[in-house]
């Protein structure tokens, strides 16, 4: 594999969710051996409350002082002193489409973002990064296990199956960690509701999955095995999550969308699914 | 200052001129049997592609209605927060004039006539013709013409503004070709329209002076010989060099208001010298006459009989605006910056309609009710018999014929300038890969190249020839603009959901209240610090 991931990106929201993505982060390097860790915070505003900001003035200290030493506590608490390669970085862009850019153009291997803070809406910011931003998202549950020893890459040989199959293998490797890709088959059945037996309707869609494989095969190889398995009358994003709690599953890397690529939503209904009902496995959703 | 003179993307740049001189050259050596080559070609596409141009130019104004009333109305050019460049009102001086200006001077009084003598159905110069010639004429140079421009120009504008992908024809195939339009399939696709705009102005304007020159010799004594034709191109070029020099703020802009005031001008005339209340009445009346059959005549395909009445005039009216489509597109979208989609399609599928409704009205109805009053067909006679005089003979029928003749002069060679320094930017734009302003040197090149061509082919002859050519390209672009459609909706329906995303606000306020909570803990902490260890200094 050509690179490893070196540059992590963690989006810090001033809530309880950052210490538990750093302590996530700090366990993933032990695995991964990360090169630089940005922690980046946005700040939104620009107006505080007249008694901070006395407060802040009486000291001479700037709100960017203040956070990058918060945030600096943080870190230190969870890595030690010296920590060279962590930087905080606190953004005051105006817009999110120019914190967007930012990010994208500093070229980050993973940004690491927090599923939920515990001030209403600030998921929001996430909802929006996963949407707009072309560098993968790293969601982290609260119950994560903080290691990555079995991937699994849900894939429906679509546009995004590529990048996923791609960066799944370097995590896998950079890692040691085992990668299985899944493909689920799913059987709509309100368009045959005549017909009885569907085994010939099965084993034809199944013969053409493999055939869809043996192509993304060619292309990469190194593509491990593909699992494939039957949907039930559920959401594909359940089957899938079942699926990895089934296999003991740390990580789940999924396409930011799927076949159905209508352009009226960024992001398709199982990343959103996954990311949303998710509450142990952390999911990376690939952006290109 | 950039000392550049020259800011070129090469493989277009050469590519095109390579291809100006060789098409030059072999129309000069070949000589007429060119032009039947061409017009076979021409013939060939109007006879058996009629009914593709038909139904999809239907489509083209279907589309643009649609976007104006979606969802998507609300897009703006540019972004949310863009402001338009130009007023209102000299946004729509420039739309008219670089688009139909000029050709609203020369067919304004001659077309209805055309039609009102040589009708596609029944009789000629009867009151049923004359309502007939107001409809086909009000379909050449309504809704249907602009839809093309409209189409055009919104996708060049849309991609080039909230896309940021160069102002060239290429990157309207962004969302299918991808990247690939930086190779060499996007140089074919400028190199392309690049001919089509060049060749496009440059035969107009060599048709366009002949017909100045028949104008000046009608009125004058002076002979329309080939060289006051080129004189005039000269002079053109001149005025339109300077104009291009002086940038689109300055020159296009000042001229199209001028150009915008002449017309009124000359419209005001008609309107006091003319049939005042007949002008009135039969705007009104054709309007109407027009929505109310309008599905009719655009669907009707002649196809139950075979004139070619519609290959001459409806089909090789839809050829010609789409071959002028890149031009006059990406001249509309240079200017449309900061307008919706809803903004814009008004603005350019609407208001000029009716503008032009009323022109034609004054125009050409006067000069069809003076005949049909009259009791003789000799003014018609003398409208048909060559539509470069027409404008003249019509003027000849009022008082101060003199004056009328000198505004209508003047007005058609400050048309001619604008069509030929807003051709020169855009072909500058296009060959320096997209940027909106191309250096002075380069600009002063293209308009003089336009003009140098246009008296090549004068003096040489051939003027016919590439002008035909020229028609014969609407084909492949009319397929390009149906792409372009495709492109358009698929680029707005994902800004769209972008825009939606970015409308959630998260609470502002519960986040002012974690920050302070995070600052007023790190206050106290430090307070404390500083009470439990007193000689720690603080900045």
């Amino acid at each position: 594999m050509e690179n490893k991931l070196d540059r992590i990106a963690l989006l810090a929201d001033l809530s309880s969710m950052d210490e538990l993505l750093l302590k996530y982060i700090k366990k993933l390097d032990t695995q991964f051996e990360f090169k630089q860790l940005d922690i980046i915070h946005w700040l939104e505003v620009e107006d505080l409350p007249a008694g901070v900001r006395e407060a802040l003035a009486a000291e001479g200290r700037s709100l960017n002082d203040v956070l990058t030493e918060e945030l600096m506590e943080q870190v230190e608490a969870q890595f030690g002193p010296n920590n060279a390669n962590v930087n905080i970085l606190i953004r005051t862009e105006k817009s999110i489409t120019d914190l967007i850019k930012f990010i994208d153009s500093s070229g980050y291997d993973l940004m690491l973002l927090g599923k939920k803070g515990y001030y209403e809406g600030s998921g929001i910011l996430s909802s929006k990064l996963v949407r707009l931003s072309k560098t993968p998202c790293l969601f982290v549950p609260e119950m994560a296990r903080p290691s990555v020893a079995a991937i699994l890459a849900p894939i429906d040989f679509s546009k995004f199956s590529e990048p996923v199959v791609k960066l799944s293998l370097k995590l896998s490797q950079q890692a040691e960690a085992s990668l299985e890709l899944l493909h689920v088959i799913k059987l709509s059945m309100q368009f045959f509701p005549y017909i009885k037996d569907t085994k010939d309707i099965k084993q034809e869609l199944k013969r053409k999955a493999e055939e869809r494989y043996r192509q993304l095969k060619k292309k990469l190889d190194k593509t491990p095995e593909c699992t494939m398995i039957f949907g039930k009358d559920e959401h594909i994003s359940k089957t899938i999550y079942d699926y990895a709690i089934g296999e003991g599953v740390d990580l789940i890397v999924i396409g930011r969308k799927g076949s159905h690529n209508d352009s009226d939503f960024l992001i398709g209904s199982v990343a959103e699914r996954l990311i949303a009902n998710d509450k142990s496995i952390p999911v990376l959703v690939v952006n290109q | 200052m950039s000392k550049k003179y020259f800011d070129i993307h090469k493989p277009v740049f050469w590519p095109a001129i390579g291809l100006i001189v060789l098409f030059i050259s072999v129309t000069l050596i070949v000589g007429d049997p060119m032009e039947e080559f061409f017009g076979v070609f021409k013939d060939w596409i109007t006879d058996k592609t009629g009914w593709i141009f038909i139904i999809t130019v239907n489509a083209f104004v279907i589309f643009c209605i649609y976007l104006a009333f979606s969802k998507y109305g609300s897009i703006r050019l540019g972004g949310k927060d863009a402001e338009p460049e130009f007023t209102t009102a000299a946004w729509f001086a420039m739309l008219f004039s670089a688009g139909m200006g000029i050709g609203l001077l020369f067919w304004g009084v001659a077309e209805p006539v055309f039609h009102y003598r040589s009708p596609p159905f029944g009789e000629g110069g009867t009151v049923q013709a004359a309502e007939k010639a107001m409809n086909y004429t009000f379909m050449h140079w309504g809704f249907h013409a602009w839809a093309i421009y409209a189409l055009v120009a919104l996708s060049l504008g849309f991609f080039a503004f909230n896309k940021g992908l160069p102002l060239t024809i290429r990157s309207v195939f962004y969302p299918i070709l991808g990247d690939k339009i930086y190779g060499w399939i996007g140089d074919v696709i400028d190199v392309f329209a690049v001919l089509a705009t060049l060749f496009g102005l440059a035969t107009s304007l060599g048709l366009g002076v002949k017909q100045v020159g028949a104008g000046i010799a009608f009125l004058t004594d002076i002979e329309n010989t080939v060289w006051l034709q080129v004189g005039l191109i000269a002079g053109i070029t001149l005025i339109a060099t300077l104009s291009v020099v002086a940038g689109v703020e300055k020159g296009v802009k000042v001229l199209s208001e001028w150009n915008i005031r002449i017309a009124a001008t000359l419209l005001v005339f008609i309107l006091i010298v003319g049939p005042t209340i007949f002008i009135f009445r039969s705007t009104i009346q054709n309007i109407g006459n027009y929505l109310s059959s309008i599905v009719e005549v655009a669907t009707w395909t002649e196809a139950y009989r075979d004139k070619g009445w519609q290959g001459d005039w409806t089909v090789f009216y839809w050829a010609w605006w789409i071959s002028w489509s890149p031009f006059v597109g990406m001249f509309i979208a240079r200017v449309s910056k900061g307008r919706t989609v809803r903004e814009f399609v008004t603005g350019v599928l609407l208001i000029p309609s009716f503008l032009t409704f009323f022109w034609l009205s004054a125009m050409g109805g006067s000069a069809i009710f003076l005949d049909l009053h009259s009791g003789t067909s000799v003014l018609s006679d003398n409208i048909i018999q060559d539509e470069a005089t027409a404008l003249f003979v019509f003027l000849n029928e009022f008082p101060f014929t003199t004056i009328g003749s000198i505004v209508g002069i003047i007005l058609i060679a400050s048309f001619f300038v604008t069509s030929s320094d807003s051709g020169s930017l855009v072909i500058d734009s296009i060959t320096a890969g997209g940027k909106l302003d191309a250096p002075v040197a380069q600009r002063i090149f293209w308009a003089n190249a336009e003009g140098a061509v246009a008296a090549v082919l004068l003096i040489g002859g051939g003027l016919t020839a590439l002008q035909t050519a020229t028609i014969t390209t609407g084909l492949p672009f009319l397929f390009i603009l149906l792409v372009m459609a495709y492109s358009l909706r698929k680029g707005l329906q994902q800004e769209y959901a972008q825009q939606e995303v970015l409308k959630q606000e998260k609470s502002r306020k519960d986040y002012e209240s974690k920050l302070a909570d995070v600052v007023w803990k790190n206050v106290q902490k430090r307070n404390q610090e500083k009470k439990s260890d007193p000689s720690d200094k603080t900045k």
